[in-house]
């Protein structure tokens, strides 16, 4: 089990009279991804979902509250739990020059997996993300969709017990988006955990368990998309959404 | 660590390349040439692996490799590993392949190839120093700033230190330094590298990425 404990991120920005602000990105999230579960973080650009999930991978260092992996935290178990996580951000670009394959074999490389099993793992990972014909392709020359697949093909490569999906499918086509909703079906089967965030209401509530609605860096609510759809009496979570900041309108 | 290092060498494969009809040219001139020609590939070495610094900002690397089983300490020291291996690797090769041309051509000076080839690191080893921890702190672009003011700088204060040293110094120091300058000159740029590896480990130790 994964849980965010009251996790909250100041940023110091400098704004147009030249003076310091400090701002809260997330300000007090608290919430649990149980083992099998895919928990969808939900909200508009600048909610807080980036800075919740780079927390939550490591990356930044909350400046207040608690991430506990199954009793694991920072504080002491860093790599165990690196050893655990994918990260997979919108932003990561990957390295164009190499071939997806080398790709693979180099990730391979940072979680120290094993000679004999890496190429087994690529093997496997190519026929569930159907990347056979462009594995040994450089990546400059695949469509965004491919890159995508590649990009979380790489997340896959230790096997991780959690993943933490930024924005997986943003800007990608329907039929690259659908592989990836699959795939994440298909580890959630397996009884992985994963966190997945988007501003696409229609495709969590395709493959959420859970949701947590986030806006301005704090949680507006949670719970199942059914239970969040009575609670606010709509009929999806995009209408659910609006109710909850009050209406179209708010800034 | 050994993952680190290896993608490093992976991002300059097609540098690498491009840099092997350079060192061809090189081996020719070096076939000709009395002098021993070690500085120049050794340089284009160094700045070749500036361009792994490039790929890594702009593939967003730091924030992945921030949640990759690793500490922040072992990504920096990846860094200083791989350029000094490489550096190493390339002014041996050099040193080799002048050392045969020398005797081919009967005019190997083992004394002055020994002097270049350690200068040659020393040198760049220093320049490594001085550079890193504007990168790790600044980025490459702005680093390639500090690029020139540790160029301009080094060669400002060295040739300022050396103006002084020739009042201060006195003709036994001097014998004495000219003497045991491998072991000396060994000592002072494993220091100044170590305290330049230190200040770029705090640098990313305190980053956001």
């Amino acid at each position: 089990m994964l849980q965010a404990k009251d996790l909250k991120k100041k940023f110091v920005k400098i704004n147009d009279k030249k003076e310091r602000q400090e701002f809260y990105a997330d300000n007090g999230i608290s919430f649990k991804a149980n083992k099998g579960e895919v928990v969808g973080i939900l909200g508009p650009n600048g909610a807080g979902k980036t800075t919740l999930l780079r927390m939550i991978a490591g990356i930044l260092e909350p400046t207040e509250g608690v991430i506990d992996f199954n009793g694991l935290n920072y504080e002491k178990d860093e790599i165990s739990i690196k050893k655990k996580i994918a990260y997979l951000s919108g932003n990561t670009k990957i390295y164009r020059t190499l071939t997806t394959y080398e790709l693979l074999k180099m990730c391979g490389d940072f979680y120290e997996v094993e000679k004999n099993k890496i190429e087994q793992r690529i093997t496997e990972i190519a026929k569930l993300l159907e990347m056979d014909n462009f594995l040994h392709q450089r990546i400059e020359n695949l469509s965004t969709g491919q890159m995508q697949r590649v990009n979380i093909a790489r997340c896959l490569v230790h096997d991780p017990e959690y993943y933490i999906l930024d924005e997986a499918t943003s800007g990608l086509d329907i039929i690259s988006s659908q592989i990836i909703l699959d795939f994440i079906k298909e580890e959630k089967k397996k009884g992985k955990t994963i966190l997945y965030s988007t501003h696409y209401m229609e495709e969590a509530e395709n493959i959420c368990d859970y949701v947590v609605m986030i806006n301005k860096g704090v949680v507006m609510k949670e719970g199942t998309p059914e239970e969040i759809k009575k609670a606010t009496k709509t009929t999806n979570l995009r209408d659910a959404f609006f109710a909850l900041i009050g209406g179209k309108n708010e800034k | 660590m050994r993952g680190l290092i290896k993608k490093d060498v992976l991002m300059m494969k097609e540098s690498i390349k491009l840099s092997m009809v350079l060192l061809l040219v090189f081996l020719i001139i070096a076939l000709k040439e009395e002098n021993t020609l070690i500085f120049i590939p050794a340089f284009l070495s160094t700045m070749l692996f500036m361009t792994t610094f490039s790929y890594d900002e702009y593939n967003n690397w730091n924030a992945y490799a921030i949640s990759l089983p690793t500490t922040r300490k072992k990504l920096v020291r990846a860094k200083y590993i791989a350029n000094l291996g490489m550096l190493a690797a390339v002014v041996v090769i050099f040193s080799i392949l002048t050392s045969i041309f020398g005797l081919i051509n009967n005019n190997l000076d083992l004394e002055k190839l020994v002097f270049s080839s350690f200068g040659c690191i020393f040198s760049l080893a220093i320049f490594q120093s001085v550079l890193y921890p504007f990168i790790f702190k600044f980025g490459i672009e702005k680093g390639r700033i500090g690029i020139l003011v540790g160029v301009f700088g080094f060669t400002g204060l060295v040739s300022l230190l050396k103006d002084k040293l020739d009042i201060r110094l006195s003709k036994e120091l001097l014998t004495m330094l000219e003497n045991n300058w491998l072991p000396l000159a060994t000592i002072v740029v494993i220091i100044l590298v170590f305290i330049s590896y230190l200040i770029s480990q705090k640098i990313v130790e305190k980053k956001e990425f």
